[in-house]
């Protein structure tokens, strides 16, 4: 009498799945037949190792389970070959298969989590690197990331909260926390906007970033992202909230500063002395890259009585035979720059060598020596271009790259008055900006005076009161609507 | 965005408000002149601009035998209308921006200057930090034309000469377009300039020939101050006279002085000179009261005998810089001139006298009495030791 009821459920799950799945030459669906009893194992080519020894202690167990005539015997057998759970709809069915995993069918359906990892080993950091400090970086694997947080901070306080995202990819997502540091509005905030959110595809991490950027137009990064696991533990102990998404070793961090994107996790592992003061030559750098090129135009177009005469002299006698104007000469070496810098990325390393030669020797040399461009502006856009290489973060070093272009046609239009103008739009504009809700410019607008021990400066370890943390949370939406 | 354009806009619309330089200039498409020359001539002013040859100064291939300077010269109705006119002749637009002085002859600022200088101050283009000077015995023109061997910028030879002799000797004094226009608006104080000349051959120190030689065919050379009244140039003071109105002025930075003894010549090297003019009995007794510091830089005898020789030597330094400044102002009150300002120091310390002879200032100035009281310490001897000296003494 149950004989009948078994194969009846049984039948109907395979069916089930066969109808789901029935274009898909890769679906295996191995029915195994022991004592009269048919188990069918059913997983995607490839992803799922069956030994014969652990079968047989399966079908041992199953058996015994079977004389027990218990409820749970398939899950009881199941758990013999690695982590099981109970399986209740179609849809969790084709879950499992789709995840890589093993689904069990007897009279039930198991999910057995002994799915192979296809993912590459923990690799060197790559984009934020440092002299001092740990070299591991994240993983595409959701599961080895979210390790090597849970090896970083042993806090039974970290929380993991999983998602699946995109209708298409079904990808894993895991929001990661401090339950007690961490902020609620904030995490409520990331939640609603992660679940809210009809998206179709997750294939990197930036396809969230989009969701919890601000809404308001800007160049600047408001969600920072990184592949050093330190930076983020670092993070979730300011209270700060962590996205792993499955497929890209980049976790996304909110909210984040605009100091942020000066700042290197290095800072914290060198004597606070030296961190304090190459922090505030980053400082520096952001302006020399920002606003190089449009200085030197607005000094030579407009302001010709402010260089010093000898400069003046020699800047002139440089210029002598030039044939284009000097906004066109900086523009000319600027973009030669990006295309240079743009083919260097996307090259083979192999080839990477040639492009720099091309460049530095062709484009620099050659082009001052046939008169195209003065030797001041391949300084200009040198000092520039390294100034912008010093940035710890791509993010913000692109975005200034942007605005240099903005500042170079203000100062061609209107000289340092031009300049000026940016300069305070730009505050303006930075002011306006929101990192789920907490100011872009926090420490400085609004003034926090701890901060300051570790914005401009880093403090000594030791000296520091506590761990910056974000205090501020501010519902500029409301703000905004309110004006 | 509607409210960002807004903003944006009305951003832009203060633009207009600022002051500032508008109009954008190529830097290959302008011409930097260093010096401005100001002769007369028979229709009015006759400008001759000194202008840089950039290429020549400071450039690094294509470097011809060509001079760095280039001179062009124009006569106008006034002075700016001669600088206009100066493009008929001139290759590019005319950048007054760099000048480092401009040049009068003894001519023209016999006349008076006040258009010329007009032009200077409301001109927007000009930095207001170039210096004044008058040419002597020479026309403007030729002193600008005059190549310099060094320096290759005639323009800068003179105003770091100038600044040499006024730090390092003292009868010079660089003064610029701003306190020049302040002394000359301001009662009780008359403007002065510092002179400047050609020594040699002034034609064929135009030739580059003339650098091509150790010693070139003119050189361009520093001279004393030269004293105006109002904005017309009335005469020369000389090298004492200057040395004492610097004195005056309290503009002497460090000196030397000579003293003749019985023993020979002493000089002394002053490192700190300060002075002070105190109003006596207003409006016509003033007494200046000057402290010295002072190193024996040269002897005769090598050393000096004790603490009474060299109190001997600082009361004949005392003297001589007492000489200086009495000299110096009894020229002044030749001239019935004030250009070290006795009336500013009536006006300061009794206005309400002030009020009542600022009129007749320039009858009464002659006729006032001044007290020199100098106060010489020595600091160094500059002996090595004092063996000598306590074994003589």
């Amino acid at each position: 009498m149950r004989k009948q009821v078994d194969i009846e459920q049984t039948m109907a799950i395979i069916d089930k799945i066969k109808k789901d799945l029935y274009h898909r030459e890769d679906l295996v669906i191995r029915p195994i037949t022991v004592n009269d009893q048919t188990v069918y194992f059913i997983y995607l080519t490839n992803t799922v190792e069956l030994k014969s020894e652990d079968l047989q202690v399966f079908f041992i167990r199953l058996l015994v389970e079977k004389k027990r005539a218990k409820e749970t015997g398939l899950l009881q057998a199941c758990l013999q070959l690695g982590p099981s759970e109970k399986q209740q709809t179609p849809h969790d069915y084709l879950n499992t298969i789709l995840n890589h995993q093993l689904l069990v069918v007897y009279d039930e359906a198991v999910r057995v989590n002994i799915g192979k990892n296809f993912h590459r080993a923990i690799g060197e950091v790559k984009t934020q690197e440092v002299v001092r400090g740990p070299r591991e970086a994240f993983t595409e694997s959701v599961v080895v990331n979210q390790a090597m947080l849970r090896e970083r901070l042993k806090n039974k306080q970290l929380m993991f909260q999983s998602l699946t995202l995109g209708t298409e990819t079904g990808t894993d997502v895991k929001v990661v926390y401090l339950a007690g540091v961490c902020k609620k509005e904030h995490l409520d905030d990331v939640l609603k906007r992660l679940k809210e959110a009809q998206i179709a595809a997750v294939l990197e991490s930036h396809y969230l970033e989009t969701l919890l950027e601000t809404k308001v137009k800007t160049v600047f990064p408001t969600v920072y992202n990184t592949e050093r696991p330190d930076v983020i533990a670092a993070g979730l102990l300011e209270g700060r909230i962590a996205v792993i998404v499955d497929g890209t070793p980049f976790v996304l961090l909110v909210p984040c500063l605009l100091f942020d994107f000066i700042q290197s996790s290095e800072d914290y592992y060198q004597r606070s002395d030296i961190a304090s003061a190459i922090r505030m030559l980053r400082v520096l750098s952001l302006f020399i890259a920002l606003l190089t090129p449009a200085v030197f135009i607005a000094l030579t177009l407009f302001h010709q009585e402010v260089i010093p005469t000898a400069l003046l002299v020699s800047l002139a006698a440089q210029r002598e035979g030039i044939p284009f104007p000097a906004l066109l000469e900086v523009l000319l070496m600027e973009i030669t720059f990006e295309l240079l810098r743009e083919a260097g990325v996307r090259l083979p390393s192999a080839v990477g060598s040639a492009v720099s030669i091309v460049g530095a020797l062709v484009l620099g040399q050659a082009a001052v020596e046939a008169g195209i461009v003065s030797n001041a502006m391949v300084i200009i856009v040198s000092i520039t271009a390294i100034s912008n290489f010093v940035f710890p973060s791509y993010d913000l070093a692109i975005s200034i790259r942007l605005l240099r272009f903005v500042f170079i046609l203000l100062a061609s239009l209107f000289g340092l008055v031009g300049i000026t103008l940016g300069l305070v739009l730009l505050v303006h504009h930075l002011t306006t900006l929101d990192s789920i809700g907490v100011s872009y410019l926090t420490g400085i607008a609004p003034y926090d005076e701890t901060a300051h021990a570790d914005l401009w400066v880093r403090k000594r370890l030791d000296k520091r009161q506590h761990l910056f943390t974000i205090r501020h949370v501010f519902k500029r939406d409301k703000v905004r609507k309110g004006v | 965005m509607k409210k960002v354009c807004i903003k944006l806009v009305l951003l832009i619309l203060l633009l207009p408000l600022l002051t500032s330089c508008y109009s954008q200039t190529e830097l290959n498409d302008m011409m930097i002149a260093t010096a401005i020359g100001v002769d007369k001539s028979t229709t009015g002013y006759e400008v001759t601009l000194q202008v840089l040859n950039p290429s020549e100064v400071a450039g690094t291939s294509g470097k011809t035998t060509q001079p760095g300077i280039s001179c062009y010269s124009e006569s106008g109705e006034t002075f700016f209308h001669a600088i206009r006119r100066l493009t008929h002749v001139t290759p590019r637009k005319i950048f007054l921006g760099h000048i480092r002085f401009v040049l009068f002859s003894e001519g023209v600022s016999q006349d008076g200057i006040i258009e010329p200088l007009d032009f200077l101050m409301r001109d927007h283009e000009m930095r207001s930090d170039f210096a004044l000077l008058v040419s002597k015995d020479i026309s403007a023109k030729k002193v600008l034309e005059v190549l310099s061997p060094i320096e290759q910028i005639p323009a800068n030879k003179i105003i770091n000469g100038l600044s040499a002799s006024e730090d390092f000797y003292g009868p010079s004094l660089e003064v610029e377009l701003e306190e020049f226009y302040q002394h000359y608006l301001s009662g009780g104080i008359e403007p002065v300039m510092n002179g400047i000349t050609v020594l040699g051959n002034s034609e064929s120190g135009k030739e580059m020939t003339s650098l091509e030689q150790t010693t070139p065919k003119a050189v361009l050379k520093v001279k004393y101050i030269a004293l105006f009244k109002k904005d017309m140039f009335i005469g020369w003071l000389n090298e004492t006279e200057s040395l004492g109105f610097n004195y005056l002025i309290n503009e002497i930075d460090n000196t030397v002085i000579v003293v003749m003894t019985e023993t020979g010549a002493y000089t002394f090297e002053v490192t700190k000179a300060e002075t002070k003019i105190e109003l006596v009995k207003p409006p016509a007794s003033f007494n200046v009261v000057t402290t010295l510091n002072v190193t024996l830089g040269e002897a005769p005898t090598g050393f000096v005998k004790g603490k009474e020789g060299i109190n001997q030597l600082t009361s004949l330094v005392e003297a001589k810089v007492g000489d200086y400044m009495s000299s110096c102002v009894d020229r002044l009150q030749e001239e019935q001139t004030d250009n070290v300002g006795f009336g500013q120091v009536v006006n300061r310390k009794a206005p309400s006298v002030w009020k009542v002879v600022e009129e007749e200032w320039e009858t009464l100035f002659p006729t006032i009495t001044v007290d020199y009281q100098v106060d010489v310490e020595m600091t160094h001897n500059g002996q090595l030791s004092d063996d000598e000296s306590e074994d003589e003494g």
